[in-house]
């Protein structure tokens, strides 16, 4: 198959409201052939990595559970280990330097601050991480169809001289 | 600072005017904000800054998103005094204020859930 038909896209947010908030929004958003599945914390995340998720929204401050709850970073990492392909978008609400650098640098593929935007934001990222897949799919079909049109090219001029030679009547020469 | 009328402006603007949705999340905070605002008492009581750093943190977008940007301004200052422990004398202050302010807004969200069909 050289287009997907089906993209999973995980939500990892503490909050109830936010990610109640974050789920309706892309559920309504992306409605062809996208899966959203919402997750309370990272562990339940890590669970479900077998699922293949393409996309993970990821919330940077996962401590609402307490202490003990790993916290974004560890999720991000430990999703890019299991599954490199995974893109990862952290949500926070802190738009601090720091944090944007620490996200980038542990494999996150965009960050965005919780505010009025946020969800627009996070969408547009969503639309043109699956726009980049199809448009890898469509080049490789294309690439596959550049060959086939060379090989069947390739075909022709051989049977051509081929027949040049052993069926020279066949092309009225004499 | 009078009484925050809250503004339902973002709410109307993500949900696109579903009514149903907008309750729905109206439900939700009015739900959580009393223990948020309890905890904020609590972790300030015992001068658990790391701890009121978190729920200033989890509160501070749902001021906007509740239509009441200005308390936005003041759980910041909240969360970023107990993340850096610093002007730690104003925190009681801040914290009646954010007490009193979100009381009255969410009488006021109430009232617009009401007027929600």
């Amino acid at each position: 198959m050289l287009e997907k038909n089906r993209y999973v896209i995980f939500l990892v947010e503490d909050d109830e409201m936010y990610r109640q908030m974050l789920q309706d929004h892309f559920r309504g958003n992306f409605k062809k052939n996208v899966e959203v599945h919402a997750f309370p914390g990272g562990e339940t995340c890590l669970d479900n990595m077998s699922m293949n998720p393409d996309i993970v929204i990821l919330d940077y401050n996962l401590d609402k559970s307490g202490p003990a709850a790993m916290n974004g970073i560890d999720v991000l990492k430990r999703i890019k280990a299991a599954r490199p392909e995974t893109q990862v978008i952290m949500l926070s609400g802190q738009d601090k330097i720091q944090v944007a650098v620490d996200t980038l640098k542990f494999g996150a593929y965009d960050y965005v601050v919780k505010s009025e935007s946020a969800f627009l934001r996070a969408q547009n990222i969503i639309r043109n991480l699956i726009y980049n897949v199809n448009l890898r799919y469509w080049l490789k079909l294309q690439k596959l169809l550049t060959w086939v049109l060379m090989g069947v090219i390739v075909i022709i001029a051989i049977a051509t001289v081929y027949l040049r030679i052993t069926r020279p009547d066949l092309f009225f020469i004499k | 600072m009078t009484s925050p009328s809250v503004s339902m402006d973002f709410l109307k603007t993500l949900t696109g005017g579903d009514a149903a949705r907008m309750k729905k999340y109206i439900d939700i905070f009015l739900q959580q904000a009393p223990g948020e605002l309890e905890q904020m008492r609590r972790t300030l009581e015992a001068k658990d800054w790391p701890a009121l750093r978190v729920v200033a943190h989890t509160l501070k977008p749902k001021m906007v998103y509740m239509g009441m940007p200005e308390l936005e301004a003041v759980v910041r200052d909240i969360e970023e005094s107990a993340a850096g422990q610093v002007n730690l004398e104003s925190l009681p202050g801040l914290v009646a204020r954010v007490e009193e302010e979100l009381g009255k807004g969410m009488e006021s969200l109430r009232r617009e859930r009401e007027n929600l069909s």
